[in-house]
């Protein structure tokens, strides 16, 4: 079943994306052909097979408990997009009337 | 151009000085630059500064590493401590990583110096490295057509002479297409084999950093020296790669090994240039002692499909943190509101490739659609995992071509995803099933191009899987 506007838009209200109105058609078109190849993975049977997450057994490991010099937050404020004061500064989370 | 394991013995025994070895690669970085654009960044001052101090230690009489004034290029999406690290991507264009990623400070221990940053798909997601925000990266051998990706900067600076070393990325063939592409050698290890703390993650159960090289014995030692377990990634494991075997050195040192090509990777889709490049291999191994038999991968036509839900619903989950907030280039917004700051931000500085797939990617994984789709590729998964350990059991390698085709000209397939993804049949099985694959020159297809011929071998047998790659790459 081909993906309407509205799936598109939920799609990108999960991932946080603004898309471009120009893009949009573009980007149906491209996820409806993508899905509908992959789609071939439906004739499979797949009863009682155990999904693979990853390609190795892991077991937790802890680490050493040596201390270390983590990175310094001088290093991490030099990335923020603002700062202010040692702090960053990010636009508005709640509003600022209550 | 000179190997990385002559160049070492040369810095070494003080013959030839690092700083000369660096000039020199300079150089031809910026000569290659200027028509392949295979740098994102070219980090001359660190390289020379590197370089003074492998001479100090070599003068000083102390060890200076067995990659000693050794230039490496290192994609760039690894992690370099003060040296931008953009991944391809806008949103990336001022990251300056105030670490370095764990394979890269294991270079460096070696001696090796580190010449500059690669041009890649962004983020690692493509097959041609075109969809840089640095712009697309050309073939040294011609500028009309692709590199090969996503490390096809790497790849680049190999095959034109730059460096005789340079890390990549693989996903789903990212390090062994490109050499394919650009006739050199590309090694993607064992799930685990090295650390990928620092790597920009794209798929993290598929994601492995791997080697470029004109020589299988180069990336034979640069895996040697990176290898081994890391407390920083909890993914890698205390494997060694072996030394180079003893292979007979009569004229059959292949004797014994037992090599089975794929009979579902050698049919329909295979170009035909690049079918015989590999019939004529085949014959070459045999001659040389091999044992050659046909094996089969039957789920080999659900790879690309499985692969592509797998790595679409990671990236999906993996690029939600950049979100512009404490990092990355962010887009202000009327009205001070952090949400819109976010998806602006998001939409501004990540390209349309990584879009599709972080929505392609967020539709397998979302309510509805994540047992039918996500779930099911993972039970896929294990099937072509099982496939391929017992196509594997009667032999030593696998043998396929890296990729069906040669190098398209640039833009060809940008508008069909399809067509481009489709192209990661012969390399994304090894990335499901986790197991080492090394791609070897194989001669001239189509178009006066190079091929090349992929050998996949077992998990953790680096070691055999390299000795029989290197006798391939000089038959």
């Amino acid at each position: 079943m081909p993906l309407t506007d509205a799936d598109l838009d939920h799609l990108a209200d999960l991932a946080r994306l603004e898309l471009p109105a120009e893009d949009r058609a573009g980007l149906r078109r491209d996820l409806d052909r993508l899905l509908g190849y992959v789609a071939l993975l439906q004739e499979v049977d797949v009863d009682g097979v155990v999904p693979m997450q990853r390609p190795m057994h892991l077991a937790d490991v802890l680490r050493d408990d040596e201390a270390v010099r983590p990175v310094g937050s001088g290093d991490l404020e030099a990335l923020a997009p603002a700062t202010s004061e040692g702090r960053v500064v990010v636009p508005r989370t709640v509003d600022g009337s209550g | 151009m000179t190997s990385a394991v002559q160049i070492a013995k040369e810095v070494r025994s003080g013959g030839r000085s690092a700083v000369d070895v660096v000039t020199e690669a300079l150089d031809r970085a910026a000569a290659s630059q200027a028509r392949t654009n295979a740098f994102v960044t070219i980090s001359s001052e660190r390289a020379l500064v590197a370089a003074r101090r492998i001479d100090d230690v070599v003068r000083s009489g102390r060890e200076p590493g067995p990659l000693a004034g050794v230039p490496v290029a290192i994609k760039d999406n690894i992690c370099t401590r003060g040296l931008r690290t953009t991944a391809g991507s806008a949103i990336l264009r001022d990251f300056v990583p105030p670490y370095d990623a764990t394979v890269v400070a294991r270079l460096e221990a070696a001696g090796a110096i580190v010449l500059g940053k690669t041009n890649l798909d962004e983020f690692g997601m493509g097959s041609s490295s075109e969809r840089s925000a640095s712009g697309p990266v050309r073939h040294p051998l011609d500028p009309g057509r692709v590199t090969g990706g996503s490390s096809g900067g790497s790849a680049a600076a190999v095959a034109d002479g730059v460096v005789p070393l340079a890390l990549g990325s693989d996903t789903g063939g990212s390090v062994r297409q490109p050499a394919a592409f650009c006739g050199v050698v590309g090694c993607k290890p064992t799930y685990g084999l090295l650390s990928r703390y620092g790597l920009i993650a794209y798929a993290s159960s598929l994601d492995q950093i791997g080697v470029l090289s004109r020589d299988v014995e180069d990336a034979r030692l640069a895996l040697a020296v990176m290898s081994g377990r890391d407390p920083l990634d909890a993914t890698s494991v205390d494997a060694a790669v072996a030394p180079e075997r003893a292979l007979a050195t009569s004229d059959a040192p292949l004797a014994g090994v037992r090599i089975g090509v794929v009979r579902e990777l050698m049919g329909e889709g295979v170009a035909p240039g690049v079918r015989s490049a590999l019939t004529a291999l085949r014959a070459r191994l045999e001659g040389l002692g091999a044992a050659v038999v046909e094996v089969s991968v039957p789920s080999v036509r659900l790879a690309v499909a499985t692969y592509y839900v797998i790595a679409t619903a990671e990236a999906s989950s993996n690029l939600a943190r950049y979100d512009a907030m404490l990092y990355g280039a962010r887009v202000a917004v009327a009205g001070d509101d952090q949400e819109r700051s976010m998806r602006r931000s998001r939409a501004a500085g990540l390209g349309r490739e990584v879009q599709r797939r972080i929505l392609m990617g967020t539709f397998v994984l979302s309510a509805g659609s994540f047992d039918a789709y996500y779930r099911r590729a993972l039970q896929v998964r294990r099937l072509v995992a099982d496939d391929v350990a017992a196509a594997l059991a009667g032999v030593d390698a696998l043998l396929t071509p890296t990729a069906p085709t040669v190098s398209w000209p640039l833009g060809a397939r940008l508008d069909d995803p399809l067509a481009m993804y489709l192209g990661d049949v012969t390399t994304c099985i090894a990335n499901l099933a986790g197991a080492p694959a090394v791609s070897v020159p194989a001669g001239i297809a189509e178009d006066d191009l190079p091929c090349g011929a992929q050998f996949v071998g077992a998990p953790f047998d680096e070691g055999r899987l390299l000795s029989i790659a290197a006798v391939a790459a000089r038959s």
